[in-house]
This record gives C-alpha cells, structure tokens and sequence, in this order.
C-alpha cells in the first residue's frame, strides 16, 4: 500500500482549500495541454455520434408557426422490439392458462367443460377380497369385487355395465335403513353420494387406513430416535471423546455429579437402555421395515441415514450439523448427548377421522392422515401425504414419500368422499 | 469566459472554443480531479478523468441552447462529479486488492469515520494557514513537490529558478513548516 503522508489530508478538500490548491497546480504545458484536448475531442465526437444515432428525429412535415406546431414526430423504435414483445406476451397469457387449469384440475378432479357422467366406478383387480366399511349413518355396506371392470351409469341411470372378462357383485346392506355412502359402495343404479369421489381417487379403507397409522406413529418416533436423540439411556454408563477444540460443542456433561447441558470440548454417549435397541444395526433395520428400499433414505426430514464410515453408527447431516447420533461399543449401543435443538412436537391422531386414501393402486397408494399437535382444542394440525408402495424387498407395504398439507385439505377431500 | 464569449466561439469554430476552454479550465478541472484521485488513480487515471469532464462539457455546450451563467461553476461541478464517479470505480476496482496486516485494515476502516473526516477538516484548513504563512515561491514550493507530488525540475519551471534552488528553497520550508506545525501541536 502506498505510503501515506501529513499531505494526503488534502485530498478531498472542500470549496475554501480547493481555490488554494487550484491557485498552487502546477501550470499545463503544451505538450499536455495537447494531450488532452485530444482525448476530450475524441470522446466528444465518439459521444456526439451516439447522441445523433439514438437521437429522435423529427419529421420534414413538422411545422412550427408561432405557438402552432403541426405533423407528427417519428420515433425510431428497435426493430426486435415487438417480436420479442408479442412473443413473452404470448408466454404469459399460455403460463396462465397452464398455471390455471392444473389448479383446477387439482382440486375439482376434472375441467369445467367435461361432462362428467353421473356415476362412473373405476375399481381395481382385488380378486377375492371383501371390505367392510361403516358409513356415517352407520349403514354397513360390503363390496365384493372379483375382476377389473369399468361401470358407467349415466344421468338416467341406465347402467352400462363393460364387462369383458368378469362379473361385478356389489351388495350394499343398509342395517339401519340408512343409504349407503361409503367411496366403493357406489352402485351402478347411479344413486351414490360418494360418486364425485370415486371419479378422483378417494376412498376410505380401515385396514389400510389403520397401516397408515401406524407407519405415521412409528416414522414420528423414528423422526425423534435419530434427529433428536430421545431415547432412554442410563446416564452412569457412558463414554466420551475428545472433540475439536475449535468446535463449540453443546453436550450434555454426564461426568458432573449432576449431568447438565453445557459447552464443552467432550462428547458424552450414554448407554441406550431401550430394550428395542441393543445396536446400530437395530437402528437401521427399524429404519427399513418403515421406509422403502430404495437405497436413498434421503427423505427424512432434510436427514440423510449415510453408511457407516467410521464405525460409528448411523450418521446424520442435515446441512446444519454433522454428528454422530449413536454408536456401538463393547456389544451395547450408546446415544450422543449433543443437543440438537429440541425435537418434533408430537402429532396426535383424531379417533374420529377416518384416513384417507388416494391414488390407490395395486402396488401404491397414498393415505391422507389427519392429526394435531400439542391440544385438539388449539388449532394448529394438517394433514400428511404419506405415500406407500408395495417393496419387492419384503413383499410390504413402505413409506416412499412424505409431504404436508393444511387441514382443509382434508377437509375438502372428506366433503367429496360424504364420510 | 462568459456564456456569450462562449456562444460566439462555438458558432465561429467548435475546436478553437473546445480548444479555448481547455486552455482556461484545464488547471482548474485538473486541480479538482488530482484532488479527488490522487490516493488512488495513477497520473494517467487523471488524465483520462479530465478529459471525461471536457467530453462531457463540450456535449453540454453542443446541444443545450441556453448556456450557464457561471460557466466556471458548472464546469467545477461536472468536474466534482465526474471525479467521484472514477474515485468509486478505482475504488472498487481497488477493494478486490487482498490487504496483508491487520494496521492496514484498519487503516481503510478508520478512513470512513465521521469523526476523522471532521477531524482531517480542521487539520487541513490549519496546514493550508501554516503553508500560506510561508510565503511565496516557499508555499507553491511545498504544495507542487508534497501534493501534486511534481520534480524540482518541474516545480523550476513553475516558480522561474532553478531546480538546486528549488530542493534547498524546499528543504528550509519543510524545515519551517514542520515547526509551524509543531507549535500548534501537529507533529506528524
């Protein structure tokens, strides 16, 4: 850097001290006098030929007579202007229409403009299975289905059935001389509330539903085993490691008389007491008889289940923290006291919201789960989208996916199903 | 130079009055852009700034039809304007530099202080008093060698002698000043 002296104070002088130092500049000679005006000619011109090219220029047929002026001004415009122009106009008006038609289609099942026939039941080849559901009403309704058919019934009710290789026996038994309202006890007469939701893919299956909830339950726990370390340990039995001394580590001080949270440079495990789990391995296979085998287990909660690489157990790293949750030793499984910053708020499960379920295929579906967290009475809940697909690694049922959605959602789905 | 002197030139020959307003205005604009860019431009950064303000002056004169009054005060402020515009290039241009020590550092911090700047106000109107109590050539001596950094050989042509007598004539006045400036409690 240059050295800096008592003079450099000058710089930047106000009014008064620059008359002085002008007074005291050193006189231009020639040469550089020269010098500049040949620079400033050269850029004058440059700007003057810029200013005559974007300059607007004025029609011959304008007159100016006193305070009358008469003719038009031509404005030179860009020649790529309005190409460009009408083609991003075009873009907008064509994403508006897209944008607005899957919002639609989104939550109304289909277009305005489809007539949408009065009845139209699409099952699935569930050979041989029976499904009991109870409506609101209370009216127990029994679906058989042996064979994969379509059956359309228009306004009038008169029934088309499309039978090509199958019968369909559909036996709606109103045990309170209610009528029946459950999603597959549409009958082909047409007379079926849930018909609208049949046509989107809803419907309500307990046993499934059931299924849901428990892998709902379980990822929940999961969710708090491996993000926030919540398992049962006994504190007298731990080990530790030295850490980092450059890392701030928040760690629960199990050697103090008293265990409690503090900064420390020492990382302290203490013994899993949980009987569930007696080794990382445990862990993992938890992990997969809730989660789909796909090898990427990265959907879990922005965590990632990485191989083990230093033998230490599970590993987890959430773009925030990069620590060790639990790790095996002398045969026992011991759980990291780091604190991570709390922990899930636990969501509860109505008793009296049935799940829904959506999409539903021979080897997927995706069940709506209702619930709330911390009182019924606050208010605050929604819904989760678990999808599940049928593993070819075990034969069952497996989360793929899990999104969230407010309550209403389930709200609107509930109205199409009538439950 | 007023604007219809300005006027009447420009319609007779634009270069002669570009030429003209040079020869007039070149110190004075070369004074304002030297003191905006000497901590960071080089002599050529200067150059190529005054004749930024000159390009800008001879459009302004060229297609405004009524012409400025005060011709001086408007050409100072192009000038002003113009300078700070290059400062902050240099400036930028500057700060991608990798400083090596933490003095240094805090030497650029310090330059952004509002008390320093109140500071370097007082300090400069005091040296500007203690240089001007000098006396003549002593104080154009000081300035042209310590501010706009010129030779003895340059600062002789300027002050008409020649240039030993100009390194002892500068050397007694530094001499004088620093005590100047000792008695008022400035010692750097």
């Amino acid at each position: 850097m240059r050295k800096r002296n008592l003079f450099d104070m000058l710089g930047n002088a106000e009014e008064e001290p620059m008359d002085i130092l002008t007074d005291k500049c050193p006189e231009m000679y020639d040469a550089q006098m020269e010098r500049l005006f040949a620079a400033s000619e050269r850029k004058y011109r440059m700007k003057k030929r810029e200013i005559e090219r974007n300059r607007t220029e004025r029609d011959n047929n304008i007159t100016i007579s006193g305070e009358a002026v008469s003719g038009a001004e031509r404005i030179r415009r860009p020649a790529w202007l309005a190409p460009v122009c009408s083609a991003a106009s075009l873009i907008l008006v064509a994403g508006l229409l897209i944008g607005s038609t899957t919002l639609f289609r989104r939550h109304s099942g289909g277009g305005g403009d489809v007539v949408t026939p009065a009845v139209t039941v699409t099952t699935v080849r569930t050979t041989g299975t029976t499904t009991a559901l109870t409506g609101v009403s209370g009216s127990a309704v029994t679906t058989t289905v042996t064979t994969a058919v379509t059956v359309s019934a228009d306004e009038g009710g008169t029934s088309d059935n499309k039978t090509s290789a199958g019968t369909v026996t559909t036996a709606a038994n109103a045990a309170a001389g209610g009528s029946s309202s459950g999603a597959e006890a549409a009958s082909p007469s047409g007379a079926s509330a849930g018909s609208g939701a049949v046509n989107s893919g809803l419907s309500v299956d307990a046993a499934l539903g059931e299924r849901a909830e428990d892998f709902f339950v379980r990822s929940q726990e999961l969710s708090n085993l491996l993000t926030f370390r919540v398992m049962e340990t006994d504190d007298s039995d731990y080990i530790s490691f030295d850490v980092d001394p450059s890392v701030e580590f928040y760690t629960r001080d199990l050697s103090l008389d008293s265990p409690t949270y503090c900064n420390t440079h020492t990382a302290y495990f203490a013994r899993v007491t949980d009987s569930r789990f007696g080794s990382t391995a445990d862990i993992i296979s938890y992990y997969n008889s809730l989660y789909y085998s796909d090898g990427g287990k990265d959907s879990y909660y922005g965590c990632t289940l990485v191989p083990d690489e230093s033998g230490l157990g599970p590993v987890l790293t959430n773009g925030q923290q990069y620590s060790v949750a639990y790790i095996d030793h002398n045969g026992k499984l011991y759980q990291n006291t780091f604190y991570p910053n709390g922990r899930h708020p636990v969501m509860h499960l109505y008793e009296d919201s049935p799940v829904i379920i959506k999409d539903r295929t021979d080897t997927s579906f995706t069940a709506i789960i209702p619930y709330y967290v911390y009182d019924i009475s606050s208010g605050f809940g929604g819904c989760e989208l678990m999808s599940f697909a049928i593993d070819p690694a075990c034969g069952d049922w497996r989360i793929v996916k899990e999104e969230f959605d407010d309550s209403s959602y389930y709200e609107e789905c509930r109205q199409k199903l009538g439950v | 130079m007023t604007g219809s002197e300005l006027k009447n030139m420009l319609d007779r020959s634009p270069t002669d009055c570009h030429r003209a307003l040079i020869r007039e205005y070149g110190r004075y604009v070369y004074a304002i852009v030297f003191n905006k860019l000497r901590s960071c431009g080089t002599q050529e950064d200067i150059e190529e700034c005054v004749s930024d303000v000159f390009a800008d002056v001879f459009i302004k004169f060229e297609y405004e039809e009524a012409y400025v009054g005060d011709i001086k005060g408007y050409i100072g402020t192009v000038a002003k304007r113009t300078a700070i515009d290059r400062f902050r290039s240099l400036s930028a241009a500057n700060s991608h530099v990798v400083y090596e020590d933490e003095d240094n550092m805090q030497q650029l911090v310090s330059d952004f202080s509002v008390d320093e700047r109140v500071d370097s106000s007082e300090l400069r109107r005091v040296l500007l008093n203690k240089i001007a109590e000098l006396g003549e050539p002593d104080s154009t001596i000081i300035i042209q060698k310590f501010y706009y950094n010129r030779t003895s050989s340059e600062i002789a042509r300027n002050v008409s002698m020649n240039p030993s007598s100009v390194r002892s004539r500068c050397t007694r006045a530094v001499q004088k000043l620093r005590g100047k400036l000792a008695e008022v409690g400035i010692s750097k």
